[in-house]
């Protein structure tokens, strides 16, 4: 198989046939007439592209006989799509026209790139205008299906975004959809403490170009994802100085910026920024989160004779902001909470168009992405006695000392009284990358073949400190961990792709197969090397492409690929914990001290050596349609996360000895004068005579059989997800200028975890010690262990646009027509959850009742549990319990324990809500030359409709549910200079 | 003038009789009376209960001590006689009063017997005479310092009780005012099974603890430590006579449960059988239903560890189903302006509710049976009126300010009518602050 692929390889990067014809010309301003520095003129299928110098020329060499289709870009013109038939050294002279609500067409939802045989949407920069989006995130509700945004402002929680995937699903879906802006990834892998998505509020929104959504299969060009992938792109190019200018209730946000011609060949420098300010209460405007993005980009390009052509661009992005509530009359004197989210993302690129017979393009560069995201949380905090606060980091019985008495005790006594504390958490992952992609570009006949090679190395870090305090005397129980400490996780990937355009009569077939191999390199952690690949393949035929008649053509295409996820730092560097158990407390002396002794376990992380790297198997297939005044567009999807990561813990026989107040009862020596020693390790305590008048003492004790325990990171099980997303876009109706889109997705999700992991019950047994027993569960404690959900949103949008008034009004319908959630219990090998005759049961029913079955109370049995006393001996649950209740009624009465019960009877019973709906309007006109104004108003009707419950019969109303977008409104300026 | 005619009569008759008594039985005659105390079914007749025989027409009493068969023996001169009997026996912490009277014993022959009829009627108990639960402001006003709940049981009766086997107990939904998934058609779903739930855990002695009539016992619930250094209006636990609610091995949230000041006796420490998650007793701030439970034929471990008394709420939180007879007091808290408050406690231990304000060092404080203590002879001079401690419209209606009196040496008997809306107002300070 191998030999055969590499056999292929060879055939198809042998040249065949050399190139002869020059494309050459200029790019001009349709109004103005003059001509267009730094637009980009790229042959749409290649890798084949230039940028036009300051005279607005271009020259593209080494083409051969044939159709081309040529796309023509350029900061604040509308884009331009030319087909052109070579044969011979042609001239060409191409207009743009700027983007203007005057023009005839103008798109404000998101465009499927037809191009591309995967899925991927674009939302170009009038659409983002037109929503008037203060967030990345916002924008993208302009996909098939999706809804409006559910935050009204950015206090309130981290704005992420998730492709094909919904939280509380399992697999980390948001984990697995990675976002980049300019190239850069913004990657959340050395985040501390998190393996979830991207927060997207510190992104820049007014400098955003446009978004690319790639939701099928991507090209191996992108690694370490799993569920698609959201490019950023900012603006590049001259452009006037652009004044926006946004209000809504909560937020306001002014932005400027300018595209600046250096002249000669200086290059273009674009600079912009960005102030953004949320408040979370309108009533009391203190608590903000501030974005200060800005933006930096330099770009340059040199036009050498030969027509090769060598572009560079620099780009610098980043923000100064975070959330602060220091100025918030409403707390307390002197409390905050501080969280900078400071950012800078820069990267390097260098694309030299050679267009030689043997190199297309070649690309190089670095990129760099720096968060710092500390907080800062300063609380007051009261006590009438003393609380002990435990540092310690060793093995053993430890006393608590106050502080002034030993500074550097293990434990140390916080002080009674009042005082503040300052919590500083700091945590800064960076990453840095540099690739090199080669691309070769010929064409046999009516074969074009673009064979890209690439590599890239991606180094990510954090330099954090961790969770730390300044003031020791005041900081609470907290064992340092440093982020910075942690071993940066290095992944070389190297992937070849080949791209292979046929072109025939009335149709093309395009096919394109790549393989990507990522060797993941972690030095100085047990994971040491881990090696991944992922082959990735997609084909897409057109045909029937036409003008005339009903049927102007179609497109059917299909994907299938691996795409691997690369670990966070919180799942490859589980923390050590520490098991704390309160050892001795005497009583509280009339001052407030008293002084504890806990006994400390460190529990040395367990690293799975067996860990694999997350990975979906995606699946798409979908057909494009163009008929007499409708295009539709479907994708079907399936996909299967394999082996997400998630993680459990392990338990541990554990003994301790404990020594309480009654000890000191025939204490003869006056608590005033006492001094307690521990013995570090025995836990014996010793009572001894400051005075030095009555003998020391030691105390009894008590020994606690207890456990301890450990996280590990394992793999969960797989889920999958499916759906079928469609676009229907009608042409406009020229008498009322208005068009119709019906967009919509169906969505299903169906996950059941059956890692059997253990879990422990804390209470204590009939003897007066812990529980002793451990259960094992299929899939966690949980009643369900995994569910289905199915969604059905379907989007109706009439947009009327009036170029003569340079006005678009739009007007959105958002409907849910299904939102259900069936929860499971399942097991392969066998039952895991039982119909109960009475809540009050813990037998299974005699009658064989199904627990989908309508309402019925449910117990879940640990498949197996073990006992302290034989930590290896596995003993199925459900066979002891039927014994044990008819033999050993003790054992019966500990054991139901660990049995769970539902505590509702309906918990099996589908969950589904009756359809709902929302409206949102948007009114975007242009006034003269200079302004643009625009107007939102988002679930405008305010939605009082009740829906009802099919799980429980409830009715709820949707008047500020979560299910729909808040009522909000706006209004923004955009000023042209 | 009718009145005073039948009073005339009345007069005249009397004396008639007076006259001819005299005359006819000029020598004392003597007869032998035997009175048999005639108990109600289940009730076994008990030794030493003074019987009374009280002359009709000269007002003679005689009084005599019942044997172990319940019968006394009286030698009295012949005559019509009343004859009564009272008994106070304290079963299972309850003051039983056995009354009866017969007012037509005729000795008029050598030998007589005759019973009385004895009639049961229930004894003030222990009640819960104070809750504290709301916490206080904090010195620095920077909210509330509310880990300093306490409560107060009285021996409301006149007899000794043994509350060794009492245990605390508190219901989940532990706030009156969040939702309350027991409500099932409108009503509990637990009242027609003759349980209350107890959630969480159950405090108990571990040593004999004996109330005499009209004393008091302190159980701090948490914070059993002088909290007052720090805030000033909350309470001071360092007190060798306090109790307090300490278990280390189960709940071992040491902010809650601070090691209880010195100076309380570790045989003062309540423990706990508990059975929920967590690592703190919820009692509510706010609103909670708190309740006294006495097991009846069985032990409370024994209880405790049957999971045939187990009731779920919610997806994890066990409670266990306290049968309704066992409950001795109960107090449902509502919080004071919420709309939505629902009662947990069936009506049979609590018919009513009080409101309470919680973060300001408010309490909760039963009522004084005014008629009662007023009764009491020993009281006269000692009462206090003119109660003014009362919040807002929640004040004694009684007017008797108990803590002032009880210093002057009364002693109080409160109002117990298992109906808080009756029994319990809003105190603007802690007793324990007095």
């Amino acid at each position: 198989m191998k030999t055969k692929l590499l056999l292929i390889l060879i055939f198809l990067i042998t040249p065949l046939v050399g190139f002869s014809h020059i494309i050459s010309g200029k790019v001009v301003d349709i109004k103005s007439k003059k001509v267009i520095e730094f637009a980009t003129v790229w042959v749409v299928g290649t890798g084949i592209g230039t940028v036009t110098d300051v005279n607005g020329n271009f020259q593209i060499n080494n083409l051969s006989d044939g159709n081309y289709e040529i796309i023509i870009r350029c900061l604040g013109y509308t884009e331009k799509k030319e087909k052109i038939y070579i044969t011979k050294n042609t001239k060409l002279v191409f207009y743009l026209s700027e983007t203007s609500l005057a023009l005839n067409e103008v798109t404000v939802t998101a465009e499927r790139k037809a191009d591309d045989a995967a899925t991927t949407y674009t939302l170009n920069r009038t659409a983002l205008d037109h929503l008037q989006s203060v967030s990345v995130t916002d924008a993208l509700s302009l996909l098939p299906g999706e809804q409006t945004n559910k935050y009204k402002t950015l206090t309130s929680s981290e704005q992420v975004v998730t492709l094909r995937g919904e939280s509380l699903e399992m697999g980390n879906p948001d984990f697995g959809t990675v976002v980049e802006m300019d190239g850069v990834r913004l990657s959340a892998n050395a985040t501390a403490q998190s393996t979830g998505g991207t927060d997207l509020r510190n992104v820049g929104n007014n400098n955003v170009e446009r978004i690319d959504v790639i939701t099928g299969v991507p090209s191996v060009e992108y690694g370490d994802l799993t569920n698609g992938v959201v490019r950023i792109i900012t603006r590049k190019g001259k452009s006037p100085l652009l004044v926006n200018i946004s209000v809504r209730p909560n937020t306001q946000s002014y932005s400027l910026s300018k595209g600046i011609d250096l002249g000669g060949k200086r290059g273009i420098v674009n600079l912009s920024y960005e102030h953004v300010r949320s408040v979370s209460d309108i009533a009391s405007p203190y608590t903000s989160y501030i974005r200060n993005a800005f933006g930096f980009k330099y770009s340059n390009a040199v036009n050498y004779s030969s027509g090769r052509n060598l572009s560079m661009d620099f780009s610098l992005n980043g923000n100064v902001g975070g959330l602060n509530s220091e100025s918030d009359p409403d707390a307390f004197k002197e409390t905050y909470t501080k969280k900078k989210d400071n950012a800078l993302w820069s990267s390097v690129a260098f694309n030299y168009m050679i267009n030689s017979n043997w190199l297309s393009n070649l690309r190089w560069g670095v990129t760099f992405s720096y968060s710092d995201k500390m907080s800062e949380v300063k609380t007051n905090k009261s006590a009438s006695s003393a609380m002990p606060a435990l540092h310690t980091t060793e093995e053993g019985y430890f006393v608590a000392s106050k502080y002034e008495d030993n500074p550097s005790s293990p434990i140390i006594l916080l002080p009674t009284g009042y005082w503040y504390v300052t919590t500083y958490n700091d945590n800064r992952p960076i990453n840095y990358s540099a690739y090199v992609k080669a691309k070769w570009t010929h064409k046999i006949g009516n074969i074009t073949s673009n064979l890209l090679l690439g590599s890239d190395m991606k180094f990510e870090g954090n330099w954090g400190r961790g969770e730390y305090y300044t003031d020791m005397s005041v900081a609470p129980t907290w064992r340092e961990y440093r982020y910075d400490n942690l071993p940066y996780i290095n992944n070389w990937a190297s992937y070849i792709e080949e791209d292979l355009n046929v072109s025939f009569r009335n149709s093309s077939l395009n096919l394109k197969a790549g393989l990507r191999n990522d060797m993941t390199i972690i030095s100085g952690s047990d994971y040491g090397n881990v090696s991944s690949l992922s082959p990735r393949i997609s084909a897409k035929y057109s045909f029937g492409n036409t003008d005339t008649g009903f049927f102007r053509g179609a497109t059917v295409r299909m994907g299938w690929g691996k795409a691997v996820k690369l670990p966070s730092f919180e799942i490859l560097y589980p923390r050590e914990t520490y098991v704390d158990r309160l050892a001795f407390a005497p009583g509280t002396m009339a001052d407030g001290t008293t002084y504890y002794a806990y006994h400390t376990h460190p529990v040395t992380p367990i690293y799975n050596s067996s860990l694999k790297w997350q990975y979906s198997i995606m699946r798409e297939v979908g057909a494009d349609v163009k008929l007499k005044g409708v295009r539709m567009s479907l994708s079907f999807y399936y996909n299967s996360m394999m082996s997400p990561y998630s993680s459990t813990r392990f338990y541990s026989p554990f003994d301790y000895k404990l020594t309480d107040q009654s000890a000191l009862e025939t204490c003869l020596i006056p608590s005033s004068d006492r001094i307690y020693n521990i013995d570090r390790n025995t836990g014996v305590v010793t009572v001894s005579d400051k005075t030095g008048t009555l003998p020391s003492q030691e105390l009894d004790y008590k020994v606690v059989k207890d456990f301890q325990s450990a996280s590990m990171s394992i793999n969960g099980s797989s889920s999958s997800r499916m759906g079928l997303e469609w676009v229907l876009d009608f042409d406009k109706m020229k008498s009322i200028n208005t068009s119709v889109r019906i967009d919509g997705k169906y969505y299903r999700y169906k996950g059941v975890d059956e890692v059997v992991v253990p879990s422990r019950v804390n209470l204590t047994s009939s003897d007066g010690q812990p529980y002793k027993y451990i259960g094992y569960y299929v899939g966690g404690t949980g009643n369900y262990n995994g569910f289905e959900s199915r969604r059905l949103n379907t989007n109706l949008t009439f947009i009327t646009h009036i170029p003569k008034l340079k006005m678009i009004f739009s007007l959105r319908f958002e409907g849910t027509f299904m939102n259900s959630r069936q929860n499971l219990s399942e097991y392969s090998g066998g039952t895991r959850s039982y119909v109960i005759d009475d809540r009050g049961d813990y037998l299974p029913s005699a009658t064989d009742k199904d627990i989908y079955d309508g309402d019925n109370y449910v117990v879940t049995y640990p498949l197996y549990y073990v006992s302290r006393d034989d930590m290896d001996t596995k003993v199925p649950f459900m066979e002891k319990l039927l014994w044990a209740y008819d033999n050993d009624r003790d054992l019966y009465n500990e054991l139901t324990k660990l049995a769970v019960k539902s505590s509702y009877g309906y918990i099996f019973r589908k969950q589904s809500y009756s359809p709902y709906f929302s409206a949102n309007l948007n009114v975007s006109k242009e006034i003269g030359r200079y302004l643009t104004v625009s107007f939102f108003a988002n679930n405008f009707f305010y939605s009082t409709q009740k829906i009802k419950n099919e799980q429980t019969g409830n009715e709820m109303s949707l008047f500020d549910s979560s299910l729909i977008t808040p009522f909000n409104y706006g209004i923004s300026f955009k000023l042209k200079l | 003038m009718r009145n005073f005619f039948s009073a005339l009569s009345i007069l005249m008759l009397s004396l008639l009789v007076y006259s001819c008594t005299d005359k006819d039985n000029p020598q004392y005659e003597l007869s032998n009376v035997k009175i048999q105390l005639v108990y109600p079914e289940g009730y076994n007749p008990s030794e030493g209960v003074e019987v009374s025989l009280k002359n009709t027409s000269t007002g003679a009493v005689f009084t005599e001590k019942t044997g172990a068969d319940g019968t006394a023996l009286f030698e009295v001169p012949k005559g019509i006689y009343e004859a009564s009997a009272s008994e106070q026996r304290v079963i299972d912490a309850e003051v039983y009063l056995f009354n009866g009277v017969n007012s037509n014993v005729n000795a008029g022959t050598d030998n007589v017997e005759a019973v009385i009829n004895l009639e049961l009627s229930k004894g003030g108990s222990v009640v819960i005479k104070e809750l504290y639960v709301g916490g206080c402001p904090k010195d620095d006003g920077s909210g509330y310092f509310s880990r300093d709940q306490y409560v107060i049981l009285y021996n409301n009766s006149s007899a000794t009780i043994d509350i060794s086997d009492f245990a605390l107990a508190l219901v989940n939904p532990y706030n009156s005012q969040s939702k309350n998934n027991d409500y099932v058609n409108g009503e509990l779903f637990y009242a027609s099974e003759g349980w209350i739930p107890a959630g969480n855990g159950l405090w108990y002695f571990e040593n004999n603890v004996k109330l005499e009539p009209g004393k008091q016992i302190v159980i701090a619930i948490c914070g059993a430590v002088d909290n007052t250094k720090t805030y000033s209006q909350s309470i001071n636990y360092a007190n060798s006579e306090y109790y307090c609610c300490y278990d280390v091995e189960d709940y071992n949230n040491t902010s809650y449960y601070p090691t209880p000041s010195e100076v309380i006796p570790t045989e003062h420490y309540l423990k706990v059988y508990s059975y929920g998650l967590g690592n703190a007793w919820p009692l509510s701030n706010s609103s909670p239903a708190f309740y006294i439970v006495r097991p009846q034929g069985t032990t409370l471990k024994d209880f405790v560890d049957n999971p045939d008394n187990e009731n779920m709420y919610g997806s994890n939180q066990v409670r266990r189903k306290v049968p309704v007879e066992w409950v001795v007091d109960g107090i449902e808290v509502f919080a004071k302006g919420q709309a939505n408050n629902q009662k947990r406690l069936l009506p049979t231990i609590d018919a009513g509710y009080v409101e309470m304000t919680a973060k300001m060092g408010y309490t909760l404080y039963r009522n004084v049976d005014k008629e009662a203590t007023e009764a009491i002879k020993e009281n006269e001079g000692k009462l206090v009126y003119n109660y003014s401690l009362g919040v807002d419209d929640s004040t004694d209606p009684s007017g008797i300010d108990a803590e002032a009196s009880i210093k002057n040496g009364a002693r109080i008997v409160y109002k117990d009518t298992n109906n808080s809306t009756v029994d319990f107002h809003q105190r603007s300070r802690a007793s324990l602050r007095n």
